[in-house]
């Protein structure tokens, strides 16, 4: 369920590589976990995140939790519609609930992720 | 962790579990929203099994409780439930309660589970000199909620009563598969609605045929999250967020729900010189006049200085908007309200409760 071709961080946030492009959300563990999501606290674009950094705050029907970037860079782009329409990340936490694209800096900190099955295990041990 | 009766069927409904004041309770089934707008639009069912149940019995009774309650209990009708508190002598709200008067020299109060113990011990520790009992009756009773527009029609298919026959805050004796239990027109939902107190050994069966007898009325099981997101719409308290032992009914905004025709009551005096000197602080409803989501414990600023802090809050689902209950300090400036989210201010203002009204 979770999809291969992605890299997976231990506080349930996912990237997708596109050359020196990272899009990154949160995955379907953490929508499922979460439940219904009511805002997301975006970033601003052109800021600058840390890996293991605080990208900005989901808040659900429950809960306050933060999504954590698994990579160093500059946000370049902002998911908008998600501003009015927040729920998409329970939808689609893998498609139309990306959060933000960020240019990374420093490439080889995907070496430091998980993979899809790691990351299943990882879940599946943290329940 | 507690469990109620129906823990099992929780878990084979899918439910997600949360822990609430030591109960491992269902959270939500199909989602906060949806089960919410179910009991706005339809009706849901709780289980809420982790309240305290508290049975006085003895021929005191009433004059036990009209000493420990901020009402007269002894003009409480027979088959009548109503709405009060257990305050301590400064005043302070220990637990907020529904009385229920079983007969001439029975009552039964239903308790917030957090503080069952609490109250229990504050009870038998002002029982001298009454001929008044005290039994625990949570350990064997459960307590389903049935609320939302169609409980009435359920109620008629699944328990064949007639809920026109009794009015709201009242209630009525009947049987289910020859068990006893009560059905009372009460509720934390603001909508119309029952609770119904069973015995353990009945409650499955009950809730298996108020759920086959709601399908066709679109009846949905529902968890604490939705409870408490309805709740907060009403403008309704949860005890140990919204009051405790340090705030009294005035600041709370519940002044009204004290009969002051009782002047035995403990905390009477606290009370009475707190309307006359005036109160610090009140309990205020607030909207956001922008995106966000309030929490407990976000600080209340007004033009920047802060005049108070959230005790509440969350996004309501019918107003789509993040909304809570707050304590503001007397004489605050109603304009240029922020409530700090994130370190960062966000416009709100003071509206009446309600929050939610069905127009």
């Amino acid at each position: 369920m979770n999809p291969e071709n992605l890299k997976y961080h231990k506080e349930h946030s996912w990237v997708k590589v596109d050359g020196n492009r990272a899009t990154i959300g949160i995955t379907e563990y953490a929508q499922e976990s979460l439940g219904d999501i009511v805002y997301m606290d975006l970033p601003e674009a052109d800021s600058q995140v840390e890996a293991d950094g605080e990208i900005g705050e989901i808040e659900s029907t429950k809960a306050t939790s933060s999504v954590v970037s698994p990579v160093t860079g500059t946000i370049v782009k902002v998911n908008e519609e998600l501003e009015d329409a927040p729920e998409t990340i329970n939808e689609d936490p893998y498609g139309k609930g990306w959060i933000v694209v960020v240019e990374m800096d420093d490439a080889s900190e995907l070496g430091g992720l998980m993979d899809a099955e790691e990351y299943g295990k990882f879940v599946e041990e943290s329940k | 962790m507690k469990h109620t009766a129906l823990y099992q069927k929780h878990k084979s409904l899918g439910a997600k579990f949360t822990g609430f004041h030591g109960w491992e309770m269902p959270l939500e089934y199909s989602g906060v929203v949806h089960e919410h707008e179910a009991v706005r639009k339809a009706a849901g069912l709780f289980d809420i099994g982790h309240m305290g149940l508290i049975e006085v019995g003895g021929s005191d009774s009433a004059a036990f409780l009209r000493r420990m309650l901020t009402f007269r209990a002894e003009t409480l009708p027979v088959d009548r439930a109503r709405y009060g508190f257990l305050l301590n002598e400064r005043a302070g709200i220990i637990d907020d309660l529904m009385v229920y008067r079983l007969n001439e020299d029975r009552f039964l109060l239903c308790v917030n589970s957090g503080n069952a113990d609490r109250d229990l011990e504050w009870l038998r520790g002002h029982a001298r000199g009454f001929e008044a009992i005290l039994v625990d009756d949570s350990p064997d009773t459960a307590i389903l909620s049935l609320q939302g527009p169609a409980s009435w029609d359920i109620a008629k298919k699944a328990l064949g009563v007639d809920p026109a026959s009794f009015k709201y805050h009242a209630f009525m004796n009947s049987t289910y598969s020859g068990t006893g239990y009560i059905l009372s027109k009460t509720g934390y939902t603001g909508e119309k609605g029952f609770e119904i107190f069973i015995h353990n050994h009945t409650v499955e069966a009950i809730w298996d045929g108020l759920m086959e007898a709601g399908k066709e009325f679109g009846l949905v099981p529902c968890g604490l999250g939705a409870r408490d997101t309805l709740r907060l719409e009403m403008g309704y308290l949860l005890h140990g967020d919204d009051a405790d032992e340090e705030t009294n009914p005035i600041e709370a905004g519940y002044e009204g729900a004290v009969d002051l025709g009782n002047t035995d009551f403990i905390g009477y005096d606290a009370l009475v010189k707190a309307r006359t000197e005036g109160v610090s602080r009140r309990l205020a409803g607030l909207v956001l006049k922008e995106k966000g989501v309030p929490r407990h414990g976000c600080k209340i600023l007004a033009g920047g200085t802060e005049v108070g802090v959230v005790t509440s809050g969350n996004f309501s689902p019918m107003l789509k908007t993040g909304i809570a209950l707050g304590y503001i300090k007397t004489g605050a400036p109603a304009d240029g309200l922020t409530i700090d989210i994130h370190d960062r201010p966000h416009a709100a203002e003071v509206v009446g409760l309600p929050f939610y009204m069905k127009t």
